[in-house]
């Protein structure tokens, strides 16, 4: 369904200029599009047919409960974070302050939006159920290609094509390392089926020939998730990019990937390469488990930029993710999709609020900064912060991140959108892992499995780490709630400011309704949690004893 | 009814409290001193119920604390002690609210003093009935705040809040102790209920005993005002007249003689906690004696009188002469709180002149205060057949009847307390009422004999100070009386004999004693006053150290200022200093550090990242091969750790992208 529908946009976008189909049109088909493919992924979750996988397309793919569920919930978030593309203004009118509302609805650039980003899905839902090394690496690439595509989108912008390549080059570097490894492991078995590596495998010979190459496989996934020896490029890339691309960037992959990485470990059997009584991949992802958890936690300390914290902190979730899978139980997976689950509804939430504010940001100062300062031509205006009369205002576009500091000292947040600010704080909370939050059950499970496995270092690690970036967490809501407009400036600006800010600051209905709805899922957790902790179990079992 | 007593003072207070507004000054004399004399009228009924009729009461409201091994219950005990205590506590606060609606009744803010009074009574009433520890600690703790709250009460002087502040440190002291004594006794027993330590007492070791007597002994010594922690006490005299006569001399400073009478089953079995008593309430005695002789201001001289007798009370609780404390106790309530109160006439007849320097000549003026006063000072000095006298002479005379040195030691001591006594009485007597008119002609202008509404209380007040020792003694102190059945308990080693053992000389002497100095004393004001000058220089510095309270103040605000000051250094070097360094400050100021330090590895510079990946990943599969040698991460480690250090990188830091 997810290829018919990418046909028909495809086939239905030349024809937008004729028809006059907005770009808002195609977005929401896109939204359907997913949606019901979510449901039919969940239709197909069968616990009895499916338990032990079924090949199809000659044994290339292999569906099982797991791949079906991780298929159903990709599929599901997104179409979530397309919600994000709907209301959004295109980047055109940053660029050329003139643009209209009506040119900016029919931009050719917002109507691939939604294209790119169902291809990058299908790359995504073929990823978690392909079983060929083949397979693997094109369903890879094929949610790689766009969103490298979607990261230099805006090509007029110097950070973002900056990003952009970074990402590309990095994606690259991690291909190639993929490949090595697969090839290395067809020149010594002669197959490109995982489960043949399995088998072979578990002959029992020929272990250290088996090694490297797996390994080599394994790491390629990590660099592209990024856990954290292999994480540099990963602030940079959400740095510079749009706020859109970003969430898309920090959710959708990293689902799509830790699936695959799960399985993987299922499927090659790697979790049980031993040497001198130690699973080696156990150890490398526990090694990668400290360093994220370390590395994102103490850089995060360090940033002002708002979107390299968060970069940082998602690094540190990886670090508590990796935790989970290193432990290879039963209540490790458990803990492992939970806090995965958890992950993506707070920092859905979180990219809401965030583009929010950078929408309200942009049109504060995309609208009503022509009568303040027109931006000097020759200077990039995506980059320059002015002065205005003593005030220093950094020029935030969607292409540019938010400046922790500058921007969100305008009228303190919390002010101009109570509202807002609250589920932004309550975001940060549950990430920072707050008690009745839904983030503190992630790091609750994921800490006390490990603890059962006996690793009391890495926990004694973690629970400090969680303490540094409950630091950083807080240092936005302070910005957030507690300050005010520092800037002194003429009074008849203040009023302009005061008005803009003040008339823009509503979000568009469809985000506010994700918004509120996200952050009433993180905070009500608490009290109906079964469905989720239940089915969560389901797969664990089924992944396991079936 | 028990229970009516009870809440009737707390109704009074939120009426005239929380309702101020609404029922207006008028409104809240009304119902407060309605309130106060129904709960006396119950009151007596109690006394003929229990005390006469002799049967006990007790009440459980219900279960107050219900944890694992503590329960406490809201219970209320109805015993001969709690209903001879109500009588004056609800007796003199019914005289005193009475009083206090013609003696506040140019003040703002009336019906705040009215919801205080009354609260005080009613803390009161639970401290002197509580039938557990902890409700009378309720008690204890709630007449401490109403004590804190009423001295305060003109809050904006500055003298009163400072007094106010003395008054409640002083009292933490003793509620520090208190409160040890009373973890000692639930650590000992497991119970915080009287009946189930008294019943135990005398299996407890005598030491655990000595050392929970000298625990509620430093809490009572600061309640009752005692050598060491009495200075708030004189301090005290900062707030309204009525209220120094009911919480600072009838009622609330008894509290920690009170403390001793009820917990005399466990008392009489610490020999060591007695002696200490004997010795600390004599010394107490003597000190506030001679203090009270150099004071000028009449509501001090009398505040030191009661800090005297409270010291006498101490001496007779030393003596496990239970009986005898509480009977001096009730008559003390009475002729202290006349004395007080005649006093609060006097000084409100002379614009709220409080120097006796300044008095003199009011005989002519105030015949009616003259008599009160005259009456209340008489008491207090136990001329015969008075109230003090039945009481006092029984606690000097069972001083000697103790036949011991500590016994010796009390009886001189509180004779000369006693002569002492008599001087100050008969001094400020003579300075207020007797000498010429040494104060400014416009003190004089208005002065006018209290209202009716004032006279009342001073009247019945004088009537209980004549009569009352002769009307209560057979019951309190007489031979085998049954008038206490269980209430209160002596030791039977304890029994003194002294009415027909000790000589009639030592009978009489505290008594010569007491009309020799008032003799001595008249006669040098009437005739040798112009030598007052001439000796107090001859003993300046003798009268600067009476007159000064015997520095105790100095003292303490010496050693108050060093620990404040010591305060300031450990707070500036210790908490803001090396804990802050070590902890929050320099904590995060590291954790910021050095996540720039690892931050500068972020270049921005593509093959450095590819050139760090590829060492991260050569790493990870140079140490999966190495696996069984661990040295590999040793070297593995230091290199991570060099490298963030090192200067190249730092100068590309700021490279651009």
């Amino acid at each position: 369904m997810v290829i018919l529908s990418i046909l028909l946009l495809a086939a239905a976008l030349p024809f937008s200029s004729v028809f006059y189909f907005s770009s808002i049109v195609i977005n929401r088909v896109a939204i359907l599009v997913l949606l019901l493919s979510s449901l039919l992924a969940f239709n197909t979750l069968l616990l009895e047919p499916l338990g032990v996988g079924v090949g199809i397309y000659g044994g290339v793919c292999l569906v099982s409960v797991i791949s079906q569920a991780f298929d159903c919930f990709i599929l599901a978030s997104g179409s979530l974070l397309l919600v994000l593309a709907t209301g959004i203004l295109p980047m055109k009118s940053l660029y050329y302050w003139s643009s209209t509302r009506e040119e900016i609805t029919h931009d050719p650039l917002s109507k691939l939006i939604p294209l790119i980003l169902l291809l990058s899905t299908l790359g995504m839902s073929c990823l978690v159920t392909s079983s060929d090394l083949v397979t693997v690496y094109l369903s890879i690439e094929l949610q790689s290609l766009p969103l490298y595509i979607l990261a230099c989108l805006y090509r007029d912008s110097e950070p973002a094509t900056s990003a952009a390549l970074k990402y590309f080059l990095i994606g690259a570097l991690s291909s190639c390392l993929f490949l090595l490894g697969s090839s290395l492991l067809y020149a010594l078995s002669g197959l490109t089926s995982l489960e043949g590596v399995y088998l072979v495998s578990s002959l029992g010979v020929g272990y250290s020939g088996f090694l490297i190459p797996v390994l080599f496989i394994g790491l390629a996934v990590l660099i592209k998730l990024p856990a954290a020896p292999f994480h540099y490029w990963a602030p940079d890339v959400y740095d510079g990019v749009p706020t859109l691309v970003t969430s898309w960037l920090a959710i959708m992959p990293k689902i799509a990937l830790l699936a695959f990485l799960l399985l993987y470990q299922g499927l090659s059997q790697i979790g049980g390469i031993v040497v001198t009584e130690q699973s080696v991949w156990g150890f490398i992802l526990l090694g990668s488990a400290l360093l994220s958890l370390v590395l994102g936690a103490l850089l995060g300390v360090a940033q002002y930029r708002i979107k390299r914290m968060v970069a940082y902190s998602t690094i540190s979730h990886l670090g508590f993710l990796l935790l989970a899978l290193g432990l290879v139980t039963p209540q490790g997976l458990e803990a492992y999709l939970f806090y995965l689950f958890q992950y993506v509804v707070t920092s859905s939430n979180l990219f809401f609020v965030l583009l929010v504010y950078s929408n309200q940001v942009l049109e504060t100062w995309g609208d009503s900064t022509v009568f303040l300062e027109q931006p000097k031509p020759e200077k990039d205006p995506s980059e320059e912060s002015y002065w205005l009369e003593g005030l220093s205002v950094m020029r935030t576009p969607t292409t540019k991140p938010l400046l922790i500091s500058s921007e969100y000292n305008r009228i303190s947040c919390f002010h101009s959108n109570p509202v807002l600010a609250l589920s932004f704080a309550i975001c940060l909370f549950s990430m920072a892992g707050i008690p009745p939050l839904i983030g503190f059950f992630g790091k609750l499970l994921v800490l006390t499995t490990a603890l059962d496995s006996g690793y009391y270092f890495l926990v004694f690690i973690a629970i400090l780490v969680s303490v540094i970036t409950t630091g950083f967490y807080l240092r936005v809501i302070r910005v957030l709630f507690f300050d005010s407009i520092h800037f002194e400036i003429s009074r008849s600006t203040e009023m302009i400011l005061r008005r803009a800010v003040l008339s823009e600051s509503d979000p568009k209905p469809l985000h506010s309704m994700v918004i509120a709805t996200l952050s009433l899922i993180i905070i009500l957790f608490l009290a109906y949690p079964y469905p989720s902790l239940n089915s969560l179990h389901l797969i664990a079992l089924s992944f396991y004893f079936w | 009814m028990y229970l009516a007593i009870i809440a009737l003072p707390l109704l009074a207070s939120i009426a005239s409290g929380v309702l101020g507004r609404k029922v207006g000054s008028s409104g809240s004399h009304l119902i407060s001193c309605l309130a106060m004399v129904v709960s006396t009228a119950g009151a007596l009924l109690c006394l003929y119920e229990v005390a006469l009729a002799g049967s006990p009461v007790s009440v459980t409201l219900g279960s107050w604390v219900d944890s694992e091994n503590l329960q406490v219950t809201w219970g209320f005990l109805f015993d001969t002690l709690t209903v001879s205590m109500l009588i004056p506590v609800l007796f003199v606060s019914a005289l005193v609210h009475l009083y206090s609606v013609g003696y506040m009744a140019a003040e703002p803010h009336q019906q705040r003093f009215f919801a205080y009074l009354s609260l005080f009574t009613l803390f009161m009433e639970l401290l002197v009935s509580g039938d557990n520890f902890l409700v009378m600690f309720i008690g204890w703790e709630g007449v401490g705040v109403c004590s804190y709250l009423l001295i305060s009460y003109w809050f904006t002087r500055v003298q009163a809040t400072k007094s106010a502040l003395q008054a409640i440190i002083m009292n933490r002291i003793g509620d520090w102790g208190l409160m040890l004594a009373l973890f000692g006794i639930f650590w000992v027993t497991g119970s915080l209920e009287f009946s189930t330590l008294f019943t135990i007492a005398p299996l407890i070791d005598p030491g655990v005993i000595s050392l929970i007597g000298i625990g509620l002994l430093v809490g009572a010594m600061a309640k009752s005002a005692q050598i060491g922690l009495h200075t708030w006490l004189p301090q005290a005299m900062e707030g309204p007249t009525p209220v120094s006569a009911l919480l600072h001399a009838a009622t609330m400073v008894v509290a920690g003689v009170f403390l001793f009478l009820r917990v005399s089953p466990l008392l009489e079995l610490s020999d060591s906690a007695l002696l200490l008593l004997i010795w600390i309430g004599s010394v107490t005695a003597l000190m506030a004696g001679s203090t009270g002789l150099f004071q000028n201001d009449l509501k001090r001289v009398i505040a030191y009188s009661t800090c005297s007798q409270l010291g006498m009370l101490m001496v007779a609780c030393g003596l496990s002469q239970y009986n005898s404390a509480l009977f001096h106790l009730v008559n003390h309530a009475f002729f202290k709180a006349l004395l007080f109160l005649s006093a609060g006439a006097v000084i409100h007849a002379l614009q709220d002149e409080q120097d006796l320097r300044k008095y003199g000549g009011l005989l002519s003026l105030l015949p009616f205060c003259y008599i009160l006063m005259l009456i209340g000072s008489f008491s207090l000095m136990a001329l015969p057949f008075l109230t003090g006298f039945y009481s006092k002479e029984l606690i000097l005379s069972s001083t000697y009847g103790h036949y011991s040195f500590s016994g010796a030691g009390a009886y001189w001591l509180s004779t000369v307390a006693a002569a002492f006594t008599a001087g100050y009485s008969i001094r400020s007597l003579y300075l207020s009422f007797l000498t010429k008119p040494n104060g400014p002609k416009v003190n004089y202008m208005g002065t006018h004999e209290p209202s009716l509404v004032m006279a009342l209380p001073l009247f019945i007040l004088a009537v209980f100070s004549l009569f009352f020792g002769f009307i209560g003694q057979e019951a309190f102190i007489g031979v085998g009386s049954g008038f206490f059945t269980n209430a209160l308990f002596q030791h039977p080693n304890h029994v003194i004999e002294a009415e027909f053992t000790v000589p009639l000389a030592y009978k009489l002497f505290p008594l010569i004693a007491t009309i020799l100095s008032s003799s001595l004393l008249i006669l040098f004001y009437t005739y040798f006053s112009h030598y007052a000058t001439w000796l107090k220089d001859l003993w300046r510095g003798l009268y600067v150290f009476f007159n000064q309270r015997y520095h105790f103040d100095s003292l303490y605000s010496f050693i108050g200022y060093k620990i404040i000051a010591l305060g300031y250094i450990t707070g500036k070097s210790i908490d803001k200093g090396v804990l802050e360094l070590l902890g929050p400050f320099g904590l995060s100021k590291m954790v910021t550090s050095f996540s720039l330090r690892i931050a500068s590895l972020d270049t921005g510079y593509i093959p450095h990242y590819a050139i760090l990946i590829l060492l991260g990943l050569i790493g990870f599969i140079y140490f999966v091969v190495s696996m069984p040698d661990p040295k590999a991460l040793i070297l593995i480690l230091g290199f991570t750790l060099i490298l963030p250090y090192s200067p190249s990188l730092d100068d590309t830091q700021n490279s651009p992208s």
